[in-house]
């Protein structure tokens, strides 16, 4: 049985979450991940009760890569996260699992550095290591996915749904363009002067994340239901719980074999006609490693 | 501590020029298996040649294995890391632990030291490194002085860190723009540099675009010479120049300025004022990007930023190549590379010492003389004052400035 794991911002929506069949809720705090609308440490204590009341499994995003003189304060964050008790954790960096060993944290450990994991190897490799799972990175094809599936079963976890991030800076882009130091979390883009492509972009805390087009799955997302993945991700850490709502109801309605993923996919861009969307097929294709 | 400088090498020309200018180990990639795919990068026989040149100077070879793999990556790698530890390669440079681990298996005397692109930042991470059994860390370019100074205290790993050259603008390996809009994989090798393009920004629909330049995400290029006795004074033992791309010129500049630099520090404990001049003119005279010292001393914001990408501009200062060096004459055979004429002010960028600027004076190889070198590749006889051999460089001091 596979896993969805779903991102949600605002807590009272919890329950309508769980009425659409998700079995986890990811939630962040407002240091520890690249979410424009973390959570602060109160909230996010809150929301971990109430997704675990509902029945639901709570995941931590912690999707930062950290520096040594943060490593006290990541330590107390993550002891803290198995106070609550969180149920997951899926991290960016390597040290995050080093840390949570050393403290027998009680949370599973997700690995997902977004670019490193594109063979069967590394993620065997991090399974002996005792890492809980994996998330497949995005530059790879859809045929070396199943590859890696068929090679290590029932253990990885896939983004199906959301903005693809392209890159992630320790630079505070924005700020140092404009001179004006600050985060700029919701609403800014760029467009390359000579292309249309709109590619939002985040700021926060001298750190940079941009993104490309949202990435669906609703033509594909049966074969991937059959396939031997511990999860499937929904991560609309860019857009309100509104438009995730909507988006898992579709995939729920593509699934039963109410719609088709085409007409799932008109409707999502009814919703809201200014998001531009990438067919997990195409960017699998795209991306063609021409070297 | 004996601390490694450590140079780029793009052909087995430039791998020799760096180990004749001072470096006390170099790097490339091979054919496979390696980022730069544009650079020319070594056979087998080039390697081995490579090991053979360096070890015979006492210095080390380390052959970067660091591209993302896919699992059609690993045909034919075990064998080659097979071969490369056969060769005496001192070390592979990768940024995957099941690289990491198949090498430990089929070659476990060959070190293994972890790439820049896995962006390691803390001591953490570099323990899973440890658990691995990795030799050698090569930290992310964005720790400052500060933090490689906490994080030796909590770490026994060796530490690498970067001092020279380009950089990216992404935490390495962590980018994928190229990938989108260029369809060319920064993880294997094909970067299309796209960070360094430039944007239009817009918050909802109103563009804040400057009236001066357009958004950027490029870098400066990193150049420490002005901050390396605070370098030196860190726990790292190796200090790497990027660079697999660039010319053999460069790699003698900046080798030879980085060696006096390090050869100062290590002598008397400390760079003076004349030192530090005499090192950063030697890495500026190749030089002719816009440069910062990175993130060292902390980012300062668009003192990082490259927001043009027209503004580098083109050195024309070396001239030319040293074939032979004829001392009873004086006279050296070089090959064209840049225009000159005769009483122009040149000099020569020499791993024999440092040399005086002299007035162009030079033949055809029969004796006539020349009065304008401008045919690439052209042999002259050339009056140079000082002994010279065939890893020297003639450049025109003035030109560029």
């Amino acid at each position: 049985m596979t896993d969805w794991l779903v991102t949600i911002r605002d807590i009272a929506n919890i329950e309508m979450f769980r009425e659409l069949g998700i079995d986890t809720l990811i939630v962040a705090d407002e240091r520890f991940s690249s979410s424009p609308c973390g959570l602060s440490r109160d909230q996010l204590a809150m929301a971990v009760a109430k997704i675990r009341k509902a029945g639901l499994k709570a995941a931590i995003r912690i999707d930062r890569l950290f520096y040594e003189d943060e490593l006290a304060d990541l330590e107390s964050y993550l002891r803290m996260l198995d106070q609550l008790p969180a149920d997951l954790i899926i991290c960016t960096d390597i040290g995050v699992k080093q840390i949570a060993d050393r403290i027998k944290a009680g949370y599973q450990i997700i690995y997902a550095p977004e670019t490193l994991l594109t063979n069967g190897y590394e993620i065997e490799s991090l399974k002996r290591d005792g890492m809980s799972g994996c998330v497949i990175s995005k530059d790879i094809t859809i045929r070396e996915v199943y590859d890696i599936l068929r090679q290590v079963p029932d253990y990885c976890y896939l983004k199906v749904h959301g903005p693809v991030l392209l890159s992630y800076s320790g630079r505070g882009y924005i700020s140092s363009y404009l001179e004006r130091k600050g985060n700029y979390l919701e609403g800014w883009h760029l467009v390359e002067e000579t292309r249309s492509d709109v590619l939002p972009i985040v700021e926060k805390n001298g750190e940079s994340w941009l993104y490309w087009q949202t990435l669906q799955s609703f033509s594909e997302i049966s074969y991937l239901l059959k396939a031997p993945l511990k999860g499937l991700i929904i991560d609309n850490n860019l857009y309100k719980d509104e438009y995730t709502l909507k988006t898992v109801s579709l995939y729920r309605r593509v699934m039963a074999g109410e719609i088709s993923g085409s007409e799932a996919l008109e409707q999502l861009k009814g919703f809201d006609r200014s998001i531009k969307y990438l067919d997990i097929n195409d960017l699998k294709a795209t991306w063609l490693q021409k070297g | 501590m004996k601390k490694e400088l450590l140079a780029p090498a793009g052909d087995l020309t430039r791998l020799k020029t760096a180990i004749i200018y001072g470096a006390d180990a170099v790097y490339f990639g091979g054919k496979q298996f390696s980022l730069r795919a544009r650079a020319s990068n070594f056979t087998i026989s080039d390697i081995a040649e490579a090991v053979q040149f360096a070890h015979s100077y006492g210095r080390k070879v380390y052959v970067t294995v660091n591209i993302i793999p896919h699992n059609s990556d690993f045909e034919g790698l075990e064998e080659y890391l097979k071969i490369l530890s056969e060769l005496g390669v001192d070390a592979i440079i990768c940024a995957s632990a099941a690289i990491l681990e198949l090498s430990k298996w089929v070659a476990p005397q060959m070190e293994v030291h972890i790439s820049t692109q896995q962006t390691t930042l803390n001591s953490q991470a570099i323990s899973y490194w440890r658990s691995k059994g990795a030799d050698r860390i090569v930290l992310g370019r964005e720790v400052t002085l500060r933090q490689i100074e906490q994080l030796a205290k909590n770490t026994d790993m060796p530490l690498e860190v970067f001092i020279h050259g380009g950089m990216c603008a992404n935490y390495s390996g962590r980018c994928t723009i190229s990938n989108a809009l260029t369809n060319r994989d920064a993880n294997r090798g094909g970067c299309a540099h796209s960070c360094r393009w430039n944007y239009h920004l817009y918050q909802g629909d109103q563009c804040r675009d400057r009236d001066d330049y357009l958004f950027s995400m490029g870098s400066r290029d990193m150049n420490t010479s002005p901050i390396m006795e605070k370098l030196l004074k860190t726990e790292a033992i190796s200090f790497k120049i990027e660079g697999r791309m660039k010319t053999a010129f460069y790699i003698a500049g900046v080798v030879k300025g980085y060696r006096y630099l390090i050869d100062c520090y290590q002598s008397q404990g400390f760079i003076s004022e004349e030192q530090y001049r005499t090192g950063m003119d030697l890495v500026s005279l190749v030089e002719n990007r816009e440069s910062f010292t990175g993130f060292y001393e902390g980012f300062e914001g668009k003192k990082g930023q490259l927001y043009s990408i027209h503004n580098s501009t083109a050195s024309q200062n070396f001239v030319a190549n040293v074939v032979s060096y004829d001392d009873a004459s004086s006279l050296a055979i070089v090959e064209v590379r840049n225009h000159f004429e005769k009483g122009d002010v040149l000099s020569v960028l020499n791993p024999l010492g440092f040399a005086a600027d002299f007035p162009a004076q030079m033949w055809d190889l029969d004796g006539n003389e020349v009065t304008v070198a401008n045919r690439p590749l052209q042999l002259l006889k050339l009056k140079v004052p000082v002994e010279v051999n065939e890893y020297s460089f003639v450049y025109a001091p003035e030109v560029g400035k």
